[in-house]
């Protein structure tokens, strides 16, 4: 059973360790969980603006924008609903739909069609922190 | 009559004590049980799992983490059974089997996988450092624990499992910090980050009191060997 086990263990670390390291998980990783988009001034479900926020996210950062000036951008969330809205959304996506940047803002237009699912903890969290109505 | 009187009380506050230490564990650990039984529906809705997509794209990850639950499930339930004096005393098979199951769960399940998936958790490096070493404590202590017992080393056996518990409760000490800080209105990653950091060090740190307290005089004893070596 300790031998077993050890295996099992030595296995689990290296393959972590190598499908981390060694594939593009780590880089994905770094968009997952941070919040990318926060809505402010909502007007309805369907439609509001808000601010960029890329936190530790570089993937979708255009290279020419500082993160400073990222941090501050404004975004334009149009026909889609804010329901649907997943931070796992923005990783899956290639890149946005249309996006507009100047010397200080970025402004992001999203598609309905690049969302998941929309998941309740989202929900939660976007409006108590985020939305304010 | 009077120092009857007093170690009745001190029965008394003893029990008490330990009620007030074992109800809530028990509660929560049945709760973390009953809200870990919707996954094996197997549905993608799970905020859990919408916020890892990408991850449970990943078939390895995807198992990894119905195996971790499953062999969780087991781990907290049967780990409630280990405490009982009274149990080990009156219905020692029950103790064995139970024991037997925990050890399994964790050595070949809970483990591994958690440390899998420790690689990709939510968080900064720091975090997933500190998943990584949850689980290789969690491990350590267990098979420290099944050792001693293999040896007959029962207070070694003890003092090793109580440490393998406080790393499978952090699952259940972790929600509580975290709901008590969303309570109190913390931001989501730092609340997640907090809480995970507090649970595991404080459970560490409440597994070695506990030993310490329970085993002072045996502490001791060793102390005075030392000195007279």
């Amino acid at each position: 059973m300790i031998l077993f086990s050890s295996i099992l263990m030595i296995s689990a670390m290296l393959y972590g360790a190598v499908d981390y390291f060694i594939s593009d998980r780590s880089s994905k990783l770094n968009g997952l969980y941070e919040p990318v988009v926060t809505a402010r001034n909502v007007e309805n479900r369907n439609s509001g603006s808000g601010r960029v926020s890329y936190a530790n996210s570089e993937n979708f950062r255009p290279k020419h924008v500082s993160k400073k000036i990222a941090e501050k951008t404004s975004v334009s969330v149009r026909q889609v609903s804010l329901e649907k809205f997943s931070r796992a959304a923005l990783v899956e996506m290639p890149e946005f739909d249309s996006l507009e940047t100047t010397s200080d803002s970025v402004k992001i237009v999203l598609t309905a069609a690049q969302r998941l699912p929309y998941s309740s903890d989202e929900k939660k969290y976007f409006v108590n922190s985020d939305i304010k109505k | 009559m009077g120092n009857r009187r007093s170690i009745t009380l001190r029965k008394t506050f003893r029990y008490s004590y330990r009620l007030l230490f074992w109800i809530p564990v028990v509660f929560f650990s049945l709760l973390l049980v009953k809200n870990t039984i919707p996954y094996f529906s197997f549905s993608p809705g799970f905020s859990f799992i919408q916020e890892r997509a990408i991850l449970f794209a990943k078939p390895i990850y995807k198992a990894s983490f119905y195996i971790h639950i499953f062999a969780g499930m087991f781990c907290i339930a049967t780990a409630l059974l280990q405490f009982s004096s009274e149990l080990l005393r009156k219905r020692k098979l029950i103790h064995v089997i139970s024991g037997r199951i925990y050890v399994f769960v964790v050595l070949g399940l809970g483990a591994p996988t958690g440390l899998y998936m420790s690689f990709f958790a939510k968080g900064s490096y720091w975090e997933r450092a500190l998943f990584v070493f949850m689980a290789l404590y969690w491990f350590y202590t267990t098979i420290k624990g099944l050792q001693a017992v293999l040896r007959k080393e029962i207070l070694m056996h003890k003092i090793w499992m109580i440490r393998s518990y406080s790393m499978a409760m952090t699952a259940v000490t972790f929600r509580i910090y975290h709901l008590l800080f969303y309570s109190i209105g913390w931001g989501h990653l730092e609340n997640y980050e907090i809480s995970l950091w507090i649970s595991v060090l404080g459970n560490i740190l409440f597994a070695e009191c506990f030993i310490y307290n329970k085993n002072q005089s045996y502490f001791k004893s060793i102390n005075l060997l030392i000195q007279k070596r």
